[in-house]
C-alpha cells in the first residue's frame, strides 16, 4: 500500500507540470539559434533569473527529502548546511572569485584551468566532474524512481524512463535556457508546494516555542535544538560533531568546494548579462538559501515531535530496524495535504527531481563538448558542430545517467558514495581554486599533481574509513563521531593535502609568464570596485546585509 | 521572448485555480478519509493566494519581451 493516495485533480496537476515543461523546451528552441544559446543561455540573465537559478540547481528534491530526514536523525545541526555550510561562500564567489571566472569569458570551471595552468589540468577535471555529473544525475534518477515507488505505488520503470525522456527533450530543445526556466519554476512550485507542511504542522503543534520545548523534553542528553551552544563538546548533538569540523569541514572545505567551483551551480552565474549582474547572482541567492531551513528543519523538527507523541498516530516508514527517514517529508504531506495540495505536493518533489537532473546534464554537456571533446578530439570544430555536439552530449548523458540508475538500483548501497564522490572532486579543486586565482607564483605542475594528490587521498581515506584500515577518530580527532563528521573532516584533510602539495611543488616547478596570467590571478586583475552604481546597486553592498542576517539567524537559533 | 516570471505567472494561475476548485468540490462532497486540520481548507485559500501571485506575475510581464 502506498503511503500517499492521489486524487483525480492531483493527477492533473502532475500532468500540467509535464506538459508545463515539455512546452517551454518547444517555446524556446526558436531562440537557442548558436552555441553561446544554448550552453550559457545567450549570456542575457538578469541577477534575479540567474540567482534563483543559481539556489535552484542545489534544491533538489533529494536534498529537500534527505534534509527533512537528517533533521529528523541530527536535529537543528542540519541548518548549519543552509548556514554557514553555504553563506559565506556564496558571498565569497560573488566578492572575490566571479570577476576571474566571468571576466576570462570562459564556458565552464574547466575553461578558468586551462587558462590560468594548462590543459592537463582542464583535462583531468573535466572527465572528474563529467564523471561526477553522471553519478549524481543517475543516483538522483533513482532516488527519484524510489521515492516515487514508495510514497505512491508508481512503476519504478515508468516514472524513471518518463522524467528521463522529459529531462532530455526539454534540454536538448534548448539547453541551459530551458534547463533555467525550469529550474525558476521549480523554485516557485517547491516554496508554494511545501510552505503549508511546515505552516500547518506548527499550527497542529501550537507554535515555533512549543515545538523546541517538546524536543527538549523527548532527548534532555542530547541538544536536537540548539545550533552552537552544544558544538563545544560533540556527545551532547545529535551529529555528534565539533564546531571545528563544522567550521573547517562543512563551512570552509565542502561549502567553498561545493558552491565555488561546481560548474553545476557556477554555469548558473556565467549566463547573467554583465559582471555586476554574476556578482549578484550568489549573493542574491544566499538571501534564498537562509530561508530554506523554514521548509526542511522546521518540517524535520515537526515530524520528530509528532513521532515522539503516542496521540499523534505519526511513525516513520522503516524496513525491519533499519528507520527510512526520507519518508518524514512525504509522510507529512499525506497528514496534511487534503486533495489538490498533495497532487502540488508532489510536483513540487518530481520538479525537484527533474530540474536537478536537468541541472546535472546541461553541466555534463558544456564540459564534454568544451573541456573534453573541442580540448581533446576536435580542436578546430566549428560553432554549429559544437551546437550539434551539445544536444548529442545531452541525449547520451541522460541515457548514461538511466544506465547509472538501473546499477544504483542493484547496488542500493551506492548512495553511500555520494558524499565520496564530492569531497572526491571538489574539496581538492577548491584548494586549486584558491591559489591559482589569489597566488601568482603557483605553477601548472604544482596544481595538476596537488589536485591529483588531493583527489587520490579523499578517495583513499574514505576506503580506509569504510573498510576499517583505519580508525574514524584518527580521521575526525574525537572519540565519538557521526558518518556525517567524517565527511566534513575527510574533506578538509583532502582540501589540506592539496593545498600543501600545490605550494610545495609549485616551488621546484617552471612558473607561467606573468603576461599570461593578467585577468586569471589577483594582483595582476584592475580592480572591480564600481564607482558609477549606487550603494544598494553594489554587491557588496547587499552581500553586507546577508552576512548581517547570517550572524542574527546564528545567534538567535545559538 | 516572453520573460521567464510570465511562464511563472501562468503555471500558479493554473495550478491556483485547479486547488481552489478542488477544495470547493470537497465543501460538497467531503472525503471519507479527512487529512489532519482539514477544516482549514487550505487548499482552497492557498488555491486563491496562487491564483492572486499568478495574476500578478501575468499582468505585469504579459507585454514584456526580451531579446
Amino acid at each position: 500500500m502506498s503511503a500517499i493516495g492521489l486524487t483525480f485533480v492531483d493527477w492533473i496537476i502532475i500532468a500540467v507540470y509535464f506538459v508545463f515543461v515539455l512546452g517551454i523546451g518547444f517555446y524556446l528552441k526558436k531562440f537557442t539559434k548558436n552555441e553561446e544559446d544554448f550552453f550559457l543561455a545567450g549570456r542575457r540573465n538578469s541577477s534575479w533569473v540567474a540567482g534563483l537559478a543559481f539556489l535552484s540547481a542545489n534544491l533538489g528534491a533529494l536534498e529537500l527529502l534527505g534534509m527533512t530526514g537528517n533533521t529528523f536523525k541530527y536535529g537543528m545541526f542540519v541548518a548549519h548546511f543552509y548556514w554557514v555550510g553555504a553563506i559565506p561562500a556564496m558571498i565569497f564567489l560573488g566578492i572575490y572569485m566571479m570577476p576571474f571566472y566571468y571576466s576570462s569569458k570562459i564556458k565552464s570551471v574547466p575553461g578558468y584551468l586551462k587558462l590560468r595552468f594548462d590543459e592537463k589540468t582542464r583535462v583531468l577535471n573535466g572527465i572528474a566532474f563529467g564523471i561526477m555529473t553522471l553519478l549524481v544525475s543517475g543516483i538522483n534518477l533513482y532516488a527519484m524512481a524510489l521515492v516515487l515507488h514508495t510514497f505512491l505505488g508508481w512503476n519504478w520503470d515508468v516514472s524513471m524512463w518518463m522524467s528521463a525522456v522529459t529531462v532530455a527533450a526539454y534540454v536538448t530543445l534548448s539547453g541551459l535556457l530551458s534547463a533555467i526556466f525550469t529550474e525558476i519554476i521549480q523554485f516557485f512550485l517547491i516554496w508554494f508546494g511545501l510552505f503549508l507542511v511546515s505552516l500547518l504542522g506548527i499550527i497542529e503543534i501550537g507554535s515555533v516555542g512549543e515545538i523546541m520545548t517538546r524536543i527538549n523534553q523527548i532527548s534532555s542528553e542530547i541538544s536536537f535544538t540548539t545550533l552552537w551552544s552544544t558544538s563545544g563538546d560533540p556527545s551532547l548533538n545529535g551529529m555528534l560533531v565539533s564546531w571545528a569540523g563544522i567550521v573547517l569541514g562543512l563551512g570552509f572545505v565542502l561549502s567553498f568546494g561545493y558552491w565555488t567551483t561546481d560548474f553545476l551551480v557556477v554555469q548558473r552565474a556565467f549566463s547573467a548579462k554583465n559582471l555586476q549582474t554574476a556578482r549578484m547572482t550568489p549573493i542574491l541567492a544566499s538571501f534564498f538559501k537562509m530561508a530554506i531551513p523554514f521548509l526542511v528543519i522546521f518540517a524535520g523538527l515537526i515530524a520528530i515531535v509528532l513521532a515522539n507523541d503516542p496521540n499523534s498516530g505519526f511513525k516513520l516508514l522503516s524496513d525491519g530496524n533499519q528507520i527510512n527517514y526520507d519518508s518524514a517529508l512525504p509522510l507529512l504531506i499525506a497528514r496534511y495535504y487534503p486533495a489538490g495540495l498533495v497532487g502540488l505536493g508532489v510536483t513540487a518533489l518530481l520538479a525537484g527531481f527533474m530540474a536537478g537532473q536537468a541541472g546535472n546534464i546541461s553541466a555534463f554537456n558544456t564540459v564534454w563538448t568544451y573541456d573534453i571533446y573541442k580540448s581533446v578530439m576536435n580542436r578546430n570544430a566549428s560553432d554549429t558542430h559544437l551546437l550539434w555536439m551539445g544536444r548529442a552530449a545531452t541525449i547520451v548523458g541522460v541515457f548514461i545517467s538511466l544506465i547509472t540508475a538501473y546499477w544504483a538500483k542493484s547496488f542500493p548501497s551506492i548512495m553511500d558514495y555520494m558524499q565520496a564522490i564530492f569531497s572526491w572532486v571538489n574539496a581538492p579543486l577548491f584548494a586549486t581554486m584558491q591559489l591559482g586565482m589569489f597566488v601568482v607564483w603557483i605553477t601548472p605542475n604544482g596544481a595538476f599533481w596537488g589536485l591529483v594528490l588531493g583527489m587520490g587521498s579523499s578517495f583513499t581515506l574514505y576506503l580506509a574509513a569504510k573498510f576499517n584500515w583505519i580508525s574514524a577518530s584518527i580521521i575526525t580527532l574525537s572519540d565519538v563521531s557521526s558518518d556525517m563528521a567524517v565527511n566534513f573532516w575527510r574533506a578538509w584533510w583532502a582540501w589540506l593535502i592539496c593545498f600543501v602539495a600545490t605550494i610545495v611543488i609549485s616551488l621546484f616547478t617552471k612558473k607561467k609568464p606573468k603576461e599570461e596570467l593578467v585577468g586569471l590571478v589577483k594582483g595582476l586583475t584592475p580592480s572591480t570596485v564600481d564607482k558609477e552604481s549606487k550603494l544598494y546597486q553594489k554587491p557588496e553592498f547587499w552581500a553586507i546585509i546577508s552576512l548581517i542576517i547570517f550572524a542574527v539567524l546564528n545567534i538567535y537559533y545559538w | 521572448m516572453k520573460p521567464i516570471w510570465y511562464f511563472v505567472g501562468l503555471i500558479l494561475f493554473i495550478m491556483g485555480m485547479l486547488l481552489m476548485a478542488a477544495g470547493l468540490i470537497s465543501l460538497s462532497s467531503p472525503p471519507e478519509i479527512k487529512p489532519v486540520l482539514y477544516e482549514l481548507h487550505s487548499n482552497i485559500w492557498w488555491g486563491a493566494i496562487m491564483m492572486i501571485v499568478g495574476l500578478i506575475y501575468i499582468l505585469k510581464n504579459r507585454k514584456i519581451k526580451i531579446e
